[in-house]
């Protein structure tokens, strides 16, 4: 069985998951799998269910239906220790040692109090906070506190590592260490899983995502696969001198989809149409700074897919977008 | 059904934190200094006592015999026996005149004077002086001797002598039978000491209920409000957390009470000898056997007190969980406050009735036995199936607590922004942590 689901590839799988709060339902059939081994984009708005998902993998909640297994073991069966978790509400005792609270946490999740100070060394020095071993939580900084936090979910030497966004609050500096930490953790062959706003930083990231809205499972798959899946093309478009281009609009099937300080963000159905704007500049003699096609965002297929389900219809029509089982790769 | 390695891990954090806080120490040495200085009463009462040595009241009785015959002596034996709670009397002799007597006496220098004439029939006429003019104990005191004074002459002067004289001046004997209602074979003294000791343990117990009782609720709600619930609860059950911070704080009380009561025990018990050592004089307050005493209800109280916090405990921090906020906390347990309160009251009333029905019940029931059973064991005489029958109940409710409190955990610990109602963790709207 274990031989099976590795050939697939697929360590963690949630299948056909409910879970309701009395009359709400908060997540509703999600089904989606993440790679052993891989770093996992969760996204969604505030109240789309990413928490109560990220809860149901670790079996602090268990779901009304469904299953959610680890190599085919029901992830209830799993001892705690394979478990890291770093939650959205940050928390820490405040007035306990950095060291003596770390060491407290990871044997509360089994690990041994040597191992926990051997490894706790390194990633002081690794995270660059070496010197607040022995400050109290409430003395550090809120960057420092955090990283204080990500160690509490990684020193008992967990196997997945869900992350509740583990980058909110940090500086450019101090996100930085923390993507090279998600790198390591991956490198070590841990399945790092892990929830963001910050899109640009799952793009980056980020092998696989999966985009949760209103409790239900609207896109996921490898990021590149997503990013094609809606069969739109994207093009960054600038013209020295000419901010505005107001010949756009009259060309057909060319939608404006932002403006930005350096270049017109452009959505077009295929590449055909998108080399049409760039001989249109060349007939109307604009001299073109940027050209550039790409496949829509991760932003860009989250804000769409989002504003497609109820309430946004008029425009996910009007976009013509795939429905979120076909999204789905 | 508990992890008993995480249980403890918990427990010992718990435990540690209040051992190096400041306020805990400073706390500890104060409740032991009081309690030292409670435990010595007997001593420095002795100290400041009276006459400082002797510490028992004496009266001084101004004789002045004008017969020649020398009866100051044999009048003072009379006088001198000793009198339960009454004074000694101290017999002056005096040859002053009976105005310089009135004088002295009123003068405050005696207490009361005595005048012995012989008339012309050669019969004994006694005169008595005091301040007030009234009769009173000191007054009749010295008429009894009188009479017995009275009686030895006139026996002398009709010649009986010998065995006759003997038989008819021999002392009557008098037992004096107090009624059943009475406070039984023991002293005042002890009786007082008792009720005292009895005060301090019901007092203590519930004192403690509500002090590490609020502290179980405060570190509970410490742990929702700063949010490391969320870490905790996904490396142990609600259950292992939940009974590992009632142990932890439990061994803190146990830290700080333990060396309170032994130490207070100790020094109570060595009253005696302290105050020997101290070459003060010994009043009834100082020879009660206070060992026997303090290992009696010190013992009973600390077992009571386990127990008894247990069930507290459970239910504080089951209360605690279901709250976000520590301005929310006093509001919640306050429904806690009232039984340990009402506990008190129980106690209070035990000290005067303490094997009337009432008491017999509240000793008995689980909620307020903790405060009620001390008292009733040290003032009044609780049969051996009410003791049994009073454990049995408290434990079996301790147990049924922390059964009940893990239950209000587990969904209390996941729950914020809500009103603390106990409904909400009956009902399926809640997120309940599933193991």
């Amino acid at each position: 069985m274990r031989d099976a689901e590795q050939k697939d590839g697929m360590a963690l799988a949630i299948a056909g998951v409910n879970k309701t709060f009395g009359s709400f339902h908060a997540v509703r059939d999600v089904n989606f799998e993440v790679e052993e081994g891989r770093i996992f984009g969760f996204l969604g708005t505030n109240g789309a269910g990413k928490t109560t998902t990220m809860r149901m993998i670790l079996d602090i909640i268990r779901q009304d239906s469904g299953t959610i297994t680890w190599n085919g073991t029901p992830v209830s069966e799993l001892p705690r220790r394979r478990f890291g978790y770093l939650p959205e509400e940050r928390g820490l005792y405040p007035k306990m040692q950095v060291e003596d609270q770390l060491v407290f946490l990871a044997q509360l999740s089994g690990a041994k109090k040597t191992t926990v100070l051997q490894e706790l060394g390194d990633w002081l020095v690794k995270l660059d906070i070496q010197e607040n071993r022995h400050r109290t939580v409430e003395q550090l900084s809120k960057g420092n506190q955090q990283k204080i936090q990500f160690l509490a979910a990684i020193l008992h030497d967990p196997d997945i590592l869900i992350l509740d966004e583990p980058f909110s609050g940090l500086d450019p500096v101090n996100a930085e260490q923390m993507k090279q930490a998600f790198l390591t953790m991956r490198d070590r062959g841990k399945t790092v899983i892990f929830s963001t706003h910050q899109l640009d930083q799952a793009q980056e990231l980020c092998q696989d995502l999966a985009i949760i809205h209103h409790g239900q499972i609207v896109a996921s798959g490898d990021v590149d696969a997503v990013r094609r899946s809606t069969g739109k093309t994207h093009v960054k478009f600038a013209i020295q001198g000419d901010d505005t281009i107001p010949w756009l609009s009259e060309m057909a099937q060319v939608q404006v989809v932002r403006r930005r300080e350096d270049f017109i963000e452009l959505e077009v159905p295929d590449e055909k149409i998108a080399r049409s704007v760039l001989s249109e500049a060349i007939r109307r003699e604009a001299p073109v700074e940027r050209f550039e096609i790409s496949p829509p965002s991760v932003n860009d297929i989250f804000l769409s897919v989002v504003r497609k389900l109820p309430g946004h219809d008029e425009r996910a029509d009007a976009l013509g977008y795939a429905r979120p089982e076909q999204v789905a790769v | 059904m508990f992890d008993l390695q995480r249980v403890w891990l918990v427990a010992k954090r718990e435990w540690f934190v209040r051992l190096k806080q400041r306020s805990f120490q400073i706390t500890t040495l104060v409740q032991l200094i009081i309690f030292l200085a409670a435990a010595s009463i007997p001593v420095i009462s002795s100290a400041f006592g009276d006459d400082g040595g002797g510490n028992e009241d004496t009266v001084t009785v101004l004789v002045l015999d004008e017969t020649g015959d020398s009866l100051v002596d044999p009048l003072a034996a009379g006088l001198s026996a000793e009198v339960p709670d009454q004074p000694r009397i101290v017999i002056e002799s005096t040859s002053e005149s009976r105005e310089d007597v009135q004088q002295r006496i009123d003068d405050d220098d005696a207490d009361a004077g005595l005048a012995i004439a012989r008339n012309d029939a050669g019969a004994l006429e006694f005169a008595l002086f005091n301040e007030s003019g009234d009769v009173d104990i000191l007054t009749q005191r010295i008429s009894g001797a009188v009479t017995y004074l009275n009686l030895e002459d006139q026996l002398a002067q009709l010649g009986i002598e010998g065995a006759t004289y003997d038989q008819a001046v021999a002392a009557p004997s008098i037992v004096l039978n107090a009624s059943a209602l009475g406070i039984d074979e023991e002293s005042d003294a002890e009786g007082n000491a008792k009720f005292v000791i009895a005060y301090v343990f019901a007092f203590l117990s519930y004192m403690v209920v509500i002090l590490y009782g609020n502290w179980v609720a405060q570190g509970v709600v410490e742990e929702k409000s700063s949010r490391i619930m969320e870490i905790m609860i996904n490396a142990a059950t609600p259950r292992d957390l939940l009974l590992g911070k009632v142990l932890g704080i439990g061994m803190a009380a146990m830290t700080q009470l333990l060396p309170t009561i032994v130490l207070g025990g100790i020094v109570l018990s060595l009253q005696r000898q302290i105050a020997d050592r101290l070459d003060l004089g010994g009043s009834a307050i100082i020879d009660i056997d206070y060992g026997a005493l303090s290992l009696q209800s010190g013992g009973w109280f600390l077992i009571y007190f386990i127990f008894g916090f247990v069930l507290f405990a459970a239910l504080y921090a089951g209360i605690g969980s279901l709250v976000s906020r520590q301005e929310e906390v006093n509001q919640a347990i306050a429904p806690m406050t009232t039984i340990s309160i009402g506990g008190f009251f129980g106690a209070i009333f035990t000290l005067s009735a303490p094997d009337s029905m009432l008491a017999r019940v509240l000793s008995i029931v689980p909620f307020t036995s903790p405060t009620t059973m001390v008292p009733r064991i040290i003032l009044g005489n609780p049969q051996p199936w009410e003791l049994a029958l009073s454990l049995v109940l408290l434990i079996a409710t301790a147990v049924l607590a922390l059964m009940v409190a893990a239950r209000i955990y587990r969904v209390g610990v996941l729950m914020y922004g809500q009103k603390p109602k106990l409904r909400s963790v009956f009902s399926s709207g809640s997120a309940e942590v599933s193991r």
